[in-house]
């Protein structure tokens, strides 16, 4: 490999590539940005962290309680990592000592983000946890993002005792299974302590089963603090090969031979990679299928990276030639696009892969429906398939991805015109800097994961965020439109690089990046300290514009003559986002001009890699930026798929 | 009699033709909801499609016309919107379009009318091939909502088709 992976502790370099990169051409050019480094105060990670982190494992064995053997269930199955806020005790400390990777955040709704951004990066099952009825509450937004991104969340709360169900009596008591009714594909109050393990069955089989969405389980006081003594007081207590199949749906031989005669048949096939594809790990199978025809593929889905920007085939910047398809093949897409959602002609056919029959031929018509495992019948279409060079349909994809790299080109013009003129930060140029500095200098270009989130920010820099190897991108606002837990995600892919789970691994360790917006940040910032705490290298840019992303909804005479109403969706300008990096133990960069951008993120990267500091970097802006009359384009529209996509 | 009722079925296959086409699409899901009438001698059709806002299809076969009957209100004849607008219909037959995104101009015509700010969109077929014009008048309709209008006109849709402002 002619690049180095990872600039941790490789501090030559690390000063190398400073040397060399932004920071010394702006440096060189006078650029100064404000900035304090966490080493300059009194912040301090107590001995007890990494002492405690560094403990070995200490499985229990019988006598044991419900909650330790749950936690052994967990350990089995391989859970990748809990994220939570201490509640529950007997549940987390059970999972801590079986050995998973535990991590203690600040609001247990972000730690339920987090959660949900370790599953979208890793495809893993992971849980989240949290105390009664406050502490599960407080998860209910996240477990509504993690449900529609169909993320494997197994959301674990604890719920005070049954023998005292109703009563009110001490503090905390609410009935939590039916507040995430229709957020969840399973749920059980677990009522019965010797039927914990059996439970738990019931939980990873719906977890590693077909679609996945969230599996949420309370804990009432009897269940966990049961002892057993032996296995014999347990009910349904054996192996999981024998409580759950890893067999998967396959296509049958007729179907797949349609598909490929439809496929063979296509001038201008494209491939829809949604969630599943990433989730059965489909993307040696899919590069297969899009090589040997010239079937060009665009992702959508919760994250990207299962086909990289750069393949010839690939659609996901080259928003035009999607209406040029006369046949889409639609692989795990889960979440499904309405009519008209999708960018795609009226006479397209569609063919739709997936493992639940109950769902193919919602939303969309279909022309063709396969029931399946998307690795098994993109392995089948693969095999089947004759090879076909497609070169007018090669040439149009390119065409268009030139087109779109041309657009962004007079968007980042544009931006630093602005920039000048308004004397702040216009969001093409954040998103051009970012994708100068990840992929086109000396970082190896698949090495950094980017939470991808922010309101009217995310309409420039998902058009410059590229995925190079799958997982790369954490599609934030994805389907639910949360826009507040960016730095939640950011904990959890921030984890998923720090444990090297999954694509993940020759990057452990690499700095991870996140766009987020002034108001989303507000629902999430809190756990910059959780990152800070956990040495989990982190870049978090908020794109401060003074407002909510919506602003001009309530703009005095704006639509239908409103009033009165502005006041509602402004900020005090001008405020100080990184400041509160600072106080929780990162970095902070407080930029104002376009040309200080680069050289801030620079700095932070290089402070992430070698360090393992996180930053805030504030980047401040106008709302105004966001009117296409006085700064045009202004908030973009978008296309989806691809690059942009975030609706499905 | 026996001169007027081909003279009627003539008047008519094109209308039952253009209806067929539409039907058939309605009928393959394309559209969310389809409706379909006769009146004075033209078919007028309904459907439920791109956005939750009613498109009207008037085909005159009389005049080998397919309208798409206000298709965008609230555009002012003066608008930089409709400026653009006239341009992007212009473009539909231009080379730089790879073919099969073409409109061929010795088939069709398209123009657009902007009355009291609403804007119809017309089709001539000038080979009476009705299966291309309504093949081509259905792309061009779709690519206006998710090409063209994707450009700098969002607060135009959120004002005007109800696009989700989140």
């Amino acid at each position: 490999m002619a690049k180095k992976r990872i600039r941790r502790s490789e501090s030559v370099s690390r000063r190398n590539f400073v040397a060399k990169g932004a920071v010394a051409a702006a440096v060189a050019a006078g650029a100064k940005a404000s900035t304090t480094q966490r080493r300059d105060s009194n912040i301090k990670i107590p001995s007890e962290v990494p002492a405690s982190l560094s403990e070995a494992p200490n499985p229990a064995d019988f006598p044991m309680t419900g909650a330790q053997i749950f936690a052994r269930a967990c350990k089995k199955e391989g859970l990748a990592a809990l994220f939570c806020a201490p509640g529950n005790y007997t549940v987390i400390n059970a999972l801590a000592s079986e050995g998973i990777p535990c991590y203690g955040g600040r609001t247990e709704g972000m730690m339920c983000s987090a959660a949900d951004g370790f599953a979208r990066v890793t495809g893993e099952v992971v849980a989240a946890s949290g105390t009664e009825g406050p502490g599960f509450t407080n998860m209910i937004m996240n477990i509504g993002a993690a449900n529609a991104a169909r993320s494997p969340v197994l959301v674990l709360a604890s719920n005070m005792t049954l023998g005292l169900e109703d009563t009110e009596q001490a503090i905390q008591r609410v009935y939590q299974q039916p507040t995430t009714e229709g957020m969840k594909k399973y749920g059980k109050r677990l009522i019965n302590p010797e039927r914990v393990h059996e439970y738990a069955g019931y939980a990873f089989r719906q977890l590693k089963s077909g679609v996945p969405r969230p599996v949420h389980l309370d804990f009432p006081g009897e269940v966990a603090r049961q002892t057993f003594d032996s296995a014999e007081d347990l009910r349904y207590y054996y192996d999981r090969s024998k409580y759950r199949t890893e067999s998967k749906p396959h296509p049958s031989p007729k179907e797949i031979a349609k598909a490929v005669a439809m496929i063979d048949k296509a001038a201008r096939p494209i491939i829809v990679a949604s969630a599943g594809v990433f989730y059965s790990k489909a993307w040696d199978a899919l590069k297969a299928v899009a090589e040997k025809a010239d079937v060009a593929v665009v992702e959508s889905g919760p994250s990207r990276g299962h086909f990289g920007d750069e393949h010839p085939l690939s659609a996901n910047t080259a928003p035009d030639a999607l209406l040029s398809a006369d046949l889409v093949v639609l692989v795990g897409q889960y979440c499904m696009p309405t009519i008209g959602e999708y960018s795609f002609d009226p006479d397209v056919a569609y063919i739709r892969i997936d493992p639940d029959a109950a769902d193919i031929g919602r939303n969309l018509p279909i022309d063709l429906g396969i029931v399946s495992c998307e690795k098994a019948a993109l392995e089948a279409i693969a095999e089947d398939l004759p090879p076909k060079k497609r070169p007018a349909w090669r040439d149009e994809l390119a065409a268009a991805r030139a087109a779109f790299d041309r657009e962004n080109d007079e968007h980042y013009k544009l931006g630093l015109q602005y920039s000048q003129q308004a004397g702040c930060v216009h969001p093409a140029v954040i998103a051009k800097d970012i994708e100068d500095l990840l992929y086109k200098g000396d970082i190896p270009k698949e090495q950094t994961t980017v939470v991808s989130g922010g309101y009217g920010v995310a309409r420039y820099t998902r058009r410059r965020l590229r995925a190079y190897r799958p997982g790369q991108i954490c599609n934030g606002a994805y389907q639910y439109g949360a826009i507040g837990p960016d730095v939640g995600y950011t904990v959890g892919v921030g984890a998923a690089v720090q444990q090297g789970t999954g694509p993940h691994a020759p990057y452990k360790g690499a700095p991870v990046l996140a766009v987020t917006g002034d108001a989303g940040f507000a629902y999430s910032a809190m756990e910059m300290e959780t990152l800070s705490k956990y040495r989990i290298p982190a870049i978090v840019i908020v794109y401060n514009n003074n407002a909510w992303g919506v602003w001009r909804s309530g703009a005095s005479g704006g639509r239908g003559g409103t009033a009165r109403a502005q006041h509602m969706y402004l900020f005090q300008e001008n405020l100080r986002y990184e400041k509160i990096g600072e106080a929780l133990g990162a970095r902070g960069e407080y930029v104002t001009k376009a040309e200080d951008f680069a050289p801030a993120l620079a700095r932070s990267y290089a402070a992430a890699a070698d360090e393992r500091l996180s930053t805030v970097i504030n980047c401040q802006a106008i709302k105004e930026f966001w009117s296409a009359r006085d700064y045009p384009p202004g908030l973009l529209q978008k296309v989806e798929p691809g690059c942009m996509a975030y609706y499905h | 009699m026996y001169g007027v009722l081909p003279l009627m079925a003539d008047w008519y296959a094109p209308a039952r033709v253009v209806d067929g086409l539409l039907r058939t699409r309605a009928d393959r899901g394309v559209f969310r909801a389809f409706a379909s009438a006769r009146v004075r001698g033209r078919l007028d059709c309904s459907i439920v499609w791109l956005k939750e806002r009613p498109i009207r299809i008037v085909f005159d076969p009389k005049r080998g016309t397919l309208v798409f009957r206000d298709l965008l209100p609230n555009v002012p004849f003066r608008s930089a919107l409709y400026k653009d607008f006239k341009k992007f219909l212009k473009g539909r037959a231009s080379d730089d379009l790879p073919p099969h995104r073409r409109v061929a101009a010795d088939r069709i015509k398209i123009r657009s009318t902007n009355r009291k700010s609403s804007v119809s969109v017309i089709l001539e077929s000038l080979d009476q091939d009705w299966d291309y014009a309504v093949a081509k008048g259905l792309k061009l309709v779709n690519e206006v909502f998710l090409g063209f209008l994707r450009g700098p006109y969002y607060e135009y849709m959120v004002n005007n088709f109800q696009e989700q402002e989140d």
